[in-house]
């Protein structure tokens, strides 16, 4: 085989491995962070449907003072 | 970037303590708006907060429950740790480096100038056993003899609410002083620690002892936004290692649970391996490398 044949053989396959390279990888969109978010909202939906908010809202506007280490 | 992320976190700071009619009312603020939850440690017992401390109302609610069945009403905390899970599953622990008012007061008093020093790995593991113990375990099961549970981390160590809340409502309602005792005197030793080690550490709060931080650590590998490696572009030269704020090796392991996406170690990587990506789609298509830098081979 001749030089210039060899040389352009290994020209074509240096091309092609940086192509491949180069190329960016086809996106996946990952789905376990929309099913994590849609559980927990689930989870929030229930809770507000059980009538939490009020009882967080009664604890948040009251101050505890042992909680804050007074007292 | 960096400028981006100060801007932020003082918004935040901002919007979760805008009540400042507080020096007139001296009290602490009792709108609706406290239904909602503070994405980062923000004590609701704050004279300025406007939305709920979500460390608190679960401590609150798992001392309550018991309670609570006994007289026929279902609060288990659905609403609390919905919220925290929808957190979690979308920054996760980026609400640290970018939301959280107890990380950004570590980091300015990070500034000071002063002999910087690491902070031993394993104590990492602490927070974890917080947030299993003192905010779960503890308020669920030991309970006084109404059968209430007390709010473990909030009344023994949390440095937030004493710095957000216990100091601020002394100077408001100086009556309070008369009552202090052994428990503020250990909450405020907590505090002046944790204030030295922030100046001579980065955020060692932040990796040690908050239950917060413990819990959207959880999501580190589902969590929507979060940052990635192209393992193809990234030399191994390590620049990643000596700018993270929490000590992380990105490029050994990119989903690590202390990574708070601060983005530091993104505008150190010369050759833009790490960016940022939500949902596994890249924010920004990357140049192979930045001009005028050599990549090292």
């Amino acid at each position: 085989m001749e030089f210039s044949q060899i040389h352009s053989d290994a020209e074509a396959i240096y091309g092609s491995i940086m192509k491949k390279k180069t190329q960016s990888p086809p996106v996946k969109i990952r789905k376990a962070p929309f099913i994590t978010i849609f559980v927990f909202l689930v989870l929030g939906a229930v809770g507000i449907s059980l009538g939490e908010p009020s009882r967080v809202l009664e604890q948040a506007t009251r101050i505890c003072l042992s909680c804050i280490g007074i007292g | 970037m960096e400028f981006v992320r100060k801007w932020v976190q003082a918004l935040f700071f901002l919007i979760t303590n805008g009540y400042w009619n507080f020096p007139v009312t001296r009290g602490i603020y009792q709108g609706p708006l406290k239904v909602i939850c503070s994405p980062g440690l923000n004590c609701y017992s704050c004279p300025a907060a406007t939305s709920y401390c979500p460390l608190g109302a679960l401590q609150q609610l798992m001392g309550g429950i018991r309670l609570a069945l006994e007289n026929g009403q279902i609060y288990v905390g659905f609403y609390v740790i919905g919220a925290m899970g929808a957190i979690g599953g979308f920054v996760g622990r980026m609400v640290c480096g970018w939301a959280c008012p107890f990380g950004l007061f570590q980091e300015l008093l990070h500034k000071i100038p002063s002999p910087k020093f690491g902070i031993w790995r394993p104590l990492r593991f602490i927070k974890y056993a917080l947030l299993l113990f003192m905010v779960v375990l503890l308020p669920l099961f030991a309970t006084d003899a109404f059968g209430f549970g007390q709010t473990w981390f909030c009344k023994y160590v949390c440095p937030a609410g004493t710095l957000e809340a216990g100091l601020p409502m002394l100077l408001l309602q100086p009556e309070l002083r008369a009552s202090l005792g052994l428990l503020f005197l250990n909450k405020l030793v907590i505090l002046i620690f944790f204030i030295s080690w922030s100046v001579v550490a980065s955020r060692p709060f932040c990796r040690t002892a908050c239950p917060l931080g413990a819990f959207y650590a959880l999501f580190s590998n589902v969590k929507l936004v979060k940052l990635r490696l192209d393992r193809e572009r990234c030399t191994n030269c390590e620049a990643c290692h000596t700018v993270c704020p929490m000590g992380v090796h990105f490029n050994e392991s990119p989903d690590d649970m202390e990574c708070i996406s601060c983005l530091a170690c993104s505008k150190a990587c010369n050759f833009n391996a790490i960016s940022l990506e939500v949902g596994g789609i890249p924010l920004s298509a990357q140049p192979p490398c930045r001009p005028g830098k050599t990549q090292l081979q």
